[in-house]
């Protein structure tokens, strides 16, 4: 590794951390169980959609991302499923639109309990970019792993390497 | 099925959370209209700051609309005195707006479809990407039309005039029987733009073969997808590990001219060695590429579908600021993007 790796890799680490500390206070303590099976429902959801629509998997792992970070600076009452399942479809969408070369939608969008016209996922939307202050680039562990396959296979990367992984 | 209503999240209150209100800006002119918004010149009434204000339209079918994350996306990563950047979002009554942090504009290109196409593809941003890299290395525009005919015969000039064997299915544009040229036109973007005083000779070299290799493939509007990515690793030394993982095969349907109609050439004043008034300079913009002669084709022209990741600035990123602004000399301009969402 050269110097350059070497910044570029800390310059990951220290955008990754700029984005995650502020998460601190959100925990999912054994009180709030209910958050715990909602948040697992969402990333099934989001998994599962990303399935349907054939996204990336790093698409949904951005969604869930997502997810946790608008937790982690605000906070939805306690049995209020359909906003989960609105905020989890408005995080799928905008990582989606972020990561995709094709975006279905809004109303292609698979329902769960609750269906919302689009103004009202559009507006959630909005609401999570503004949370973010519009930082939507999150660093993932995907964004490691690019770096590194390149690096130790240079331009003959094996096909479905980064998809196995 | 139970169908929440928006007011029901408290998304009335909510979404301009921590948003200033657009009434903080005060428009003083319309620079350009772009596919999705308009852009204004505003000026920060507390602070005097000259900004520019982006308004996006919103599309409700597709909500919160993908070119702007897209631009938003690349701003974010764009740190550089010659790249605007993005301040923060505002908000106003029945609209959204989100500003830009003071930053000197660059010269990107309006995305703009000619010939009468009326589909975007990932071809349209290739030739984006190229008139770019072509005019970084020029120093100046390259297609200095103030219309489309104009806009055409700069492109028919130094790419020379594309035709059925050059340029498959070209003969079947709308537009391409009225405005094919008269006479045969050589390419000729290698003598043009090959000889560069300022670049070292080897980067010269390389660069001008990269230069002519996007633009070639863009001319004919086939640009595989492995030269793609092979284009723009070459454009971003340095550890850039690949946006994407696998990118779609390039549309193999009608190839889109894509024009940058904005204002005259670099001439004097341009770029000014003093700015001296810091202020837009847009109002000369030839009638813009929207109020031309001919169908505003880029206009509402579905994008998404068939865009190709990554691929640069498109439409909002080119709509508007930093065109023909370069003489910011300090604070540079200010970007606001105005978003339609109607919180009714």
């Amino acid at each position: 590794f050269n110097d350059k790796d070497d910044e570029y890799i800390e310059s990951l680490i220290q955008r990754e951390i700029s984005t995650t500390t502020s998460s601190s206070d959100y925990r999912i303590t054994d009180q709030n169980n209910w958050l715990r099976c909602a948040r697992l429902n969402a990333i099934e959801w989001i998994f599962n959609t990303r399935t349907l629509f054939g996204f990336q998997i790093h698409t949904a792992y951005l969604s869930v991302v997502y997810f946790d970070r608008f937790l982690s600076k605000k906070s939805i009452d306690h049995g209020k499923l359909w906003a989960i399942q609105l905020l989890s479809l408005a995080c799928l969408s905008i990582a989606a639109k972020m990561e995709e070369c094709r975006v279905p939608v809004l109303s292609e969008f698979p329902t769960q309990d609750y269906k919302f016209q689009s103004k009202t996922i559009q507006r959630m939307e909005l609401l999570v970019l503004t949370t973010f202050e519009w930082k939507m680039t999150c660093v993932t562990p995907f964004s490691y792993l690019s770096f590194f396959i390149h690096k130790f296979y240079g331009e003959c990367i094996p096909k479905g390497l980064v998809s196995k992984a | 099925m139970a169908i929440a209503g928006a007011g029901q999240l408290n998304l009335h209150e909510s979404p301009c959370w921590g948003s200033r209100s657009v009434d903080c800006f005060e428009k003083l002119e319309q620079i350009s209209e772009g596919t999705y918004g308009q852009v204004y010149m505003a000026r920060e009434i507390k602070t005097g700051e000259i900004v520019a204000l982006k308004k996006i339209r919103m599309d409700n079918e597709r909500g919160f609309p993908i070119t702007a994350i897209r631009e938003i996306k690349i701003l974010k990563k764009l740190h550089h005195e010659n790249v605007i950047k993005l301040k923060e979002s505002v908000t106003s009554q029945g609209a959204k707006d989100e500003q830009g942090r003071p930053g000197k504009c660059c010269p990107i290109p309006i995305n703009n479809l000619l010939l009468g196409a009326t589909k975007y593809s990932p071809a349209v941003d290739m030739w984006s990407v190229g008139c770019i890299f072509a005019e970084l290395l020029h120093g100046k525009l390259i297609f200095p039309g103030k219309d489309e005919p104009e806009q055409l015969n700069k492109i028919f000039e130094l790419c020379g005039a594309p035709d059925e064997v050059n340029w498959p299915g070209v003969s079947k544009i709308p537009w391409y029987n009225n405005f094919k040229p008269t006479r045969p036109m050589k390419r000729r973007l290698r003598e043009a733009l090959g000889n560069q005083e300022k670049a070292p000779a080897t980067a010269t070299t390389r660069r001008k073969g990269q230069t002519t290799e996007i633009t070639a493939f863009t001319a004919s509007c086939r640009l595989p997808p492995i030269q793609s990515g092979q284009a723009h690793a070459q454009m971003r030394p340095g550890p850039n590990p690949p946006l994407h993982g696998s990118q779609p095969p390039v549309a193999a349907g009608p190839g889109h001219h894509h024009g940058k109609p904005r204002g005259p050439a670099g001439g004097p004043g341009r770029y000014p060695a003093n700015g001296t008034n810091g202020g837009f300079n847009h109002q000369n913009h030839g009638g813009g590429y929207s109020s031309g002669p001919y169908p505003p084709q880029g206009r509402g022209a579905p994008y998404g579908s068939s865009g190709m990741p990554g691929a640069g600035p498109r439409g909002s990123g080119g709509s508007g600021y930093g065109v023909g602004a370069p003489n910011y000399s300090q604070d540079g301009p200010t970007e606001v993007l105005v978003l339609d969402v109607a919180l009714t």
